[in-house]
């Protein structure tokens, strides 16, 4: 759905590049946007008529297994990551889709498999190197440019385009990990089931769980969950879930953790037309499952899925503002992901869309997941402040400090005030 | 390659003159790409 030509493209090589193309955007006062892994789904990766940076090329991982740590390039996809990272048994929280770019899920946060033993991707960052507006190259760390440090850990891209990235990483073996499948007859059970499972599972596991359609076309509740300790533990925990029903389909076996990554991958391929809608959750009411499941029954495509991802139990470990990333309180984001092929059903899947938000908003802090949203000229200045929660005017004396005239705007927007 | 049209960060748009946009791509290790060029389609498909 995308479709905006940009009149540059830079691809860049490395740094230079970056800091070249960066200085030129500059002088000339060009429209920028940035392109990491171009996940982003409102294409935010892509402006129309301006200058596009292109960080595809930009891809290298290297790992220290000796301090567990891995320092990546920032056009990275976790894929790369992933591969690289395994092959020493580690890994760090890195999204549930293997094609999204480290950059843009850490920058605004990073949900994952992960988070609830190693917290959010963005609590795991030790360092990142940017270009910042000014055509300079920093570091920022707990010890180097630290307020930097923290915005980039929850702010988006609103402070310079950061070139690669330092991770923790943590001993990651073959997860406990996959579907449960349930009859949509039994969906309110089943989501019920995984609230009650979600808010009482131990660190090691985390879960999304949703209502889609299964490969032979039937609605189904999904419960899908990863577990990452002895394969012994995780078969007494996850008992409940695949006890009950019973399960049209249980899947969950020893998987390796790069497998387990891709389990969603199917579901979003590129070149499909997509329309998300989201917000973080404190509680999951039975209200709230109720009226997803009545609207799960109306969706115009067979290919859209609505669920719930859990932030994880050390993420809500964090304080709102020992990050930029402000939502640890939330047990979880609820999703709408309108999925579909006809351009000619672009206005019904959207509508379905806009129509089950307005249905959950009830149920929610009225908060996006950064990463989620767009531009200011689609999403509206009080969704993307929403976004950045209490931490918002915080970021905006950031954003003056490091990028005064609004260089990189094409984002989920900090306005800077001088 | 000829002058260029591109949009400005407050919303009109410029001429880059070819010399200046040569200049610019001589100063990069990587390619830039404009419309037409191989790789331009692909790059800004997300």
């Amino acid at each position: 759905m995308i479709d905006r030509r940009p009149a540059l493209i830079a691809r860049c090589a490395g740094v230079t590049d970056v800091a070249t193309a960066v200085g030129f955007a500059r002088s000339h006062g060009l429209l920028l946007s940035v392109r990491g892994g171009g996940h982003n789904t409102p294409g935010i990766a892509v402006c129309e008529g301006g200058l596009m940076i292109d960080l595809a090329g930009m891809r290298s991982v290297r790992v220290d297994p000796v301090q567990r740590t891995a320092r990546v390039e920032g056009g990275a996809t976790w894929s790369d990551f992933d591969r690289e990272t395994q092959l020493f048994g580690l890994a760090t929280t890195g999204g549930a889709i293997s094609h999204t770019g480290i950059g843009g899920l850490t920058l605004g946060g990073g949900l994952g498999w992960l988070a609830g033993k190693h917290g959010l991707a963005c609590d795991n960052l030790l360092s990142a190197d940017l270009v910042t507006a000014e055509g300079k190259v920093l570091t920022a760390s707990a010890a180097e440019n630290a307020e930097l440090f923290w915005g980039l850990r929850g702010g988006g891209g609103n402070f310079g385009i950061v070139t690669s990235f330092e991770y923790r990483l943590h001993p990651v073996g073959p997860l406990l990990a996959g579907p449960v499948l349930y009859p949509f007859a039994k969906a309110k059970e089943a989501l019920a089931l995984y609230r009650d499972f979600a808010t009482s599972i131990p660190d090691e596991a985390n879960t999304i769980a949703g209502l889609m359609n299964s490969p032979d076309g039937n609605p189904v509740a999904a419960i899908v969950v990863c577990y990452n300790g002895s394969l012994e533990a995780g078969e007494r925990v996850l008992r409940p879930l695949r006890s009950f029903g019973p399960p049209v389909a249980d899947e969950v076996a020893p998987t390796p953790y790069c497998k387990a990554q891709t389990f969603f991958d199917e579901a979003f391929v590129r070149g499909r037309r997509y329309y998300f809608k989201s917000n973080f959750m404190q509680t999951i009411s039975d209200e709230a499952i109720a009226t997803l499941v009545e609207h799960f029954a109306t969706a115009p495509s067979s290919m859209s899925m609505l669920y719930f991802q859990q932030l994880g139990n050390a993420a809500n470990r964090v304080g709102a503002t020992e990050t930029a990333f402000s939502h640890r309180d939330a047990l979880c984001e609820w999703g709408c992901d309108a999925v579909w092929l006809d351009p000619a059903q672009d206005a019904a899947n959207i509508r379905w869309a806009r129509e089950v938000a307005e249905a959950m908003r009830p149920f929610t802090t009225g908060s996006d997941y950064v990463n989620h949203i767009g531009l200011e000229a689609e999403e509206g200045t009080d969704r993307i402040k929403a976004a950045f929660g209490a931490n918002y005017d915080r970021l905006v004396a950031l954003k003056n400090r490091y990028d005064p005239t609004n260089l990189f705007r094409h984002n989920q927007n900090i306005k800077p005030t001088v | 390659m000829t002058d260029i049209h591109i949009a400005t960060a407050d919303g009109t748009s410029n001429v880059l003159e070819e010399a200046t946009v040569r200049a610019f791509a001589a100063g990069l290790s990587g390619p830039l790409l404009s419309p037409g060029d191989a790789g331009y389609e692909e790059t800004r498909k997300v």
